[in-house]
């Protein structure tokens, strides 16, 4: 029994993400990218994004990335500015990724200082504060600031609801204050692991300091890594609409749809070309049929998430309606998804697409820390590299596009959320008038039936005194 | 402690530093900034007066081109600075957005096949387009780029949409504290009415000129050839009076004289209030002494290692974070504050450290000194990465009328001024007659 197990788990290949038993007790997978420069960029992931945080505790991995900067106290900060330069923390729902660029000369120092914040962190009381008052700026300006990020959040909220992804990387404001170092300490054993590390190294690194980084980081514990994602996504059925009234200086809609996408899909890169077509740029199809529509330019923006950010990505068509466009907008939006589903992009359109696409990934391509952190993406995530997208863009035919946007999105299901400070958007007829309860786990409401507006959408509405409610 | 982490950081790094050694009157060793400039870089003027830079950046199959119009100022008799500053930006906004012509759709999907990106850089005075794309269609991009030019001319409804685009783009930059705070603190020239089909013709025909254009181009390109295919794009453009010089004074308005103290207050969408203290200036050339003198005294002012970092973030917890906007017509510190604290306390505190660093009274300034150079060497080395680090960075100097060399030149300075002229300039700059304060306070405050 026991033989056949382990002959299964050898066998097993899991994708995305690193797990094979012979990584976890070696050294941390390091890839160069070699360059003629004057500076050394060191790359540093570690899958213990926020899709890691234990539920009740979100916002537990972005305190843990900070909470390691902030050990090194005065100390790292004198030695940092020394060097020119400052160590950036980036956590995002899979990977924290930490990227130092140093002087060529300092190359040594650079990974030493690296090294040192991740295995021998000061995860102290002051830290943990410091780095507390930071998560909270960070929520306060996601909440105060324009409605964009506050949308982008509620429709987060919405579409991964009972997912890893269905928080913010910042956490929530009311869970904030119950973090404590022990939680922080034990995330951080749980979750820096050697085998769930990548380094990425641009420039022309000394080996003197290479084989130091990497020895350095053999200090990391060897323990398999435990997976949160790929998990089964909320269904949708039908178009459901969330009107949240908050004190917002615009109004802005978000709709879309989480998709069961791996990384290295063969649909995804289709699935992006299509919806490039229909909403990046002023050219694109919403923005012209907005334009004919009702004669205002409305900012729109279409995207599906990088697959080094989301592993199950959501499409996403972002709109900032005119005055008195609101739902207008969106119909129209939901109507060019439509028939982009239907009758794919034509030749010209993806001719033009694929011209762009190739040069910003040739711009990537010819950027060693763009070709170091893909290359650590690809290791942590299975994310394919540079190459194999430039093989994609090249080998898509409009037939293929509109094939794949058939097989995978589907406008009849959708989450649309608006976000207003209007006392009633147009073209929805009178909110429910019931003010948002105490905060429960999850702070946006469940997919119950309300009345339906004047575009036959499901309806839940919610009015906030203030948009920080949301955020709690 | 500082002091003892730069020994030790110049220590680990000795047999480079041996090499690069520049030995002062003192007898003390100073690092010698690292070259910036790629070696064999090559600057010519055309007959147009547009200057041209060729920078050959170590990179892959790329090239970057970045076209730089810095217009001239108003002159005693001209337009309005506000009408004219309007017009500048309805040219920038529809140059970016190639709406003026007919055929800027047709340019823009010929740009697409061709591999490229394009993008408008928020610059002022004037505009900075920047063009990336594969070095073996070099020839076609530049030809590009001037027939965007050749072909301004706009309609009326083109001028009304570039307008529309303009305020669109200034509510946005707005729509970001710290550009608020530093529109509060230095505004620009405003005011007149917005500009007619006319009014931008006219400017455009008088000011977008060859005189006032910077060419660089940086990246995977051969000097001779990327010298003649710059050459031949550009050669045929109307010529002209050269831009704003570099040393000319900036419009009175902007710098205050004699009023003393000037507070504004202002809300915005921000989590914590903010601050900006600011002493205006006139502006310093470029890869002059005194540009040079003004970065090291900023960055001993109110620098990441500052006492007043440590005074207002860690001691007295009255500043959540501390920072230095890199202005050239201003001295500005800025604060996000701790919600129970008083922006007046946090002015107080950059004024007592403005007159410490006037007075030369604090100890360890020699010290902060060396950190500080150590600091601005290894930066400017660490802000290149792409040719269009490159080619920005190239053009900046160059549009301000100064070489390209200039560049090196500043690094070499930085290295070189020492703490009595950092100080004498401390003391002609940062006076209260010069000061400025501007308190952003969350909406819901108000």
């Amino acid at each position: 029994m026991i033989p056949s197990l382990l002959l299964l788990s050898a066998c097993w290949t899991r994708a995305p993400g690193p797990a094979p038993l012979a990584l976890a007790d070696g050294p941390v997978a390091s890839f160069e990218e070699r360059v003629p420069a004057n500076a050394v960029d060191l790359v540093l992931a570690v899958r213990a994004g926020s899709a890691h945080d234990p539920v009740g505790a979100e916002g537990l991995a972005w305190l843990t990335a900070h909470s390691l900067v902030e050990g090194g106290g005065a100390a790292l900060q004198d030695q940092l500015y020394v060097l020119g330069t400052r160590l950036e923390v980036e956590v995002g729902p899979e990977l924290v990724t930490f990227h130092l660029r140093c002087a060529a000369d300092d190359a040594v120092t650079c990974g030493e200082v690296l090294a040192a914040v991740l295995t021998k962190p000061a995860l102290d009381g002051p830290a943990l504060e410091r780095a507390r008052e930071q998560d909270r700026t960070a929520l306060l300006d996601a909440a105060r600031g324009p409605a964009d990020r506050l949308a982008d959040r509620i429709f987060d909220h919405w579409s991964y609801e009972g997912h890893p992804y269905g928080h913010a990387a910042e956490g929530r404001l009311g869970v904030l204050d119950t973090l404590d170092l022990a939680q922080v300490r034990a995330f951080y054993d749980q979750r820096y692991l050697r085998p769930a590390t990548a380094l990425g190294l641009a420039g022309q690194p000394s080996a003197e300091a290479v084989v130091d980084v990497q020895a350095a980081l053999v200090g990391l514990p060897p323990r398999l890594y435990q997976d949160v994602t790929p998990r089964r996504l909320p269904p949708v059925q039908g178009r459901r609409l969330l009107v949240v009234h908050a004190p917002v200086p615009e109004a802005r809609i978000v709709l879309g749809q989480a998709l069961d996408l791996g990384p290295a899909d063969p649909d995804r890169v289709a699935i992006e070309a299509g919806l490039a077509i229909l909403g990046q740029g002023a050219d694109s199809r919403i923005a012209h049929a907005l334009r004919v529509e009702d004669g205002a330019d409305v900012q729109v923006d279409v995207r599906l998430d990088a697959p080094g950010d989301r592993i199950q990505p959501a499409l996403r068509i972002a709109l900032r309606p005119a005055e008195g466009q609101d739902l207008s907008a969106a119909a129209v939006a939901v109507s060019e998804l439509q028939r982009m589903v239907d009758q794919g992009p034509s030749a010209d359109e993806l001719q033009l697409w694929q011209a762009a696409a190739r040069s910003r990934a040739q711009a990537e391509a010819a950027n060693p820390v763009a070709r170091a952190r893909a290359a650590t993406e690809h290791f942590l995530l299975g994310v394919p590299g540079l190459d194999a997208r430039l093989a994609a863009i090249a080998s898509l035919d409009p037939a293929a596009v509109q094939a794949a946007l058939a097989r995978r999105v589907h406008p009849v299901d959708l989450r649309i959320v608006l976000v207003t400070a209007a006392a009633s958007a147009a073209g929805v007829e009178e909110p429910v008038e019931e003010p948002v309860e105490e905060p429960t786990a999850s702070p946006v409401p469940g997919p119950t039936s309300g009345p339906t507006t004047d575009y036959g959408l499901n309806l839940v509405a919610v009015t906030l005194a203030s948009s920080e409610e949301l955020l709690r | 402690m500082l002091g003892s982490l730069v020994s030790a950081f110049l220590l680990l790094a000795a047999p480079v530093r041996a090499e690069g050694c520049l030995v002062l009157p003192s007898g003390q060793c100073q690092v010698e900034a690292p070259r910036l400039l790629p070696a064999g870089s090559i600057e010519a003027r055309l007959d147009s007066g547009a200057r041209l830079v060729v920078v050959p950046a170590p990179t892959t199959d790329r090239v970057a081109i970045e076209l730089r119009f810095r217009p001239p100022q108003p002159g005693p008799t001209g337009t309005s600075p506000g009408a004219q500053a309007q017009a500048d930006a309805v040219i920038a906004a529809l140059l970016g957005g190639e709406t003026a012509g007919a055929s800027g759709p047709a340019r823009r999907q010929r740009r697409l096949l061709l591999g490229a990106q394009e993008e408008l850089l928020p610059v002022e005075p004037g505009a900075a387009l920047r063009v990336k794309g594969p070095s073996d269609h070099l020839g076609e991009l530049l030809s590009l780029e001037s027939e965007r030019l050749a072909d301004f001319s706009p309609t009326a409804a083109a001028v009304q949409a570039g307008l529309l685009a303009s305020l669109a783009a200034r509510r946005r930059s707005l729509g970001d504290p710290e550009h608020l705070l530093l529109d509060l603190a230095l505004p620009g020239p405003r005011g007149g009415a917005p500009p007619s089909l006319l009014g931008v013709q006219d400017r455009y025909q008088s000011g977008w000129l060859g005189a006032a254009l910077t060419v660089v181009v940086a990246g995977d390109v051969d000097l001779q050839t990327g010298l003649d295919l710059a050459r031949q794009a550009f050669e045929s453009l109307p010529g002209g009076s050269a831009g704003a010089d570099s040393a000319t004074p900036a419009p009175a308005a902007t710098r205050p004289s004699g009023t003393g103290l000037s507070t504004q207050a202002a809300s915005s969408a921000v989590g914590l209030s903010r601050v900006a203290v600011a002493w205006s200036a006139p502006p310093a050339p470029a890869g002059s002494r005194r540009a040079a003198a003004r970065v090291l005294l900023t960055e001993l002012l109110a620098g990441p290692d500052a006492p007043l970092q440590r005074q207002l973030v860690q001691e007295q917890g009255l500043v959540r974070r501390l920072w230095v906007a890199p202005r050239t017509d201003a001295v500005v510190v800025l604060a996000e504050i701790e919600p129970d604290a008083h922006p007046g306390a946090v002015h107080a505190a950059v004024e007592q450290a403005a007159q410490a660093l006037v007075d030369g009274s604090a100890a360890e300034l020699p010290t902060r000194l060396d950190a500080a150079r150590a600091h601005l060497a290894r930066q400017s080395v660490l802000r290149l990465e792409q040719p269009g680090d490159w080619a920005s960075l190239v053009a900046e100097a160059v549009s301000a009328g100064a070489p390209a060399a200039a560049v090196d030149r500043h690094a070499d300075l930085v290295q070189e001024i020492g703490l009595d002229e950092v100080q004498a300039l401390a003391a002609e700059l940062l006076r209260p007659e010069f000061l400025r304060e501007v308190v952003l306070t969350p909406t819901e405050e108000r």
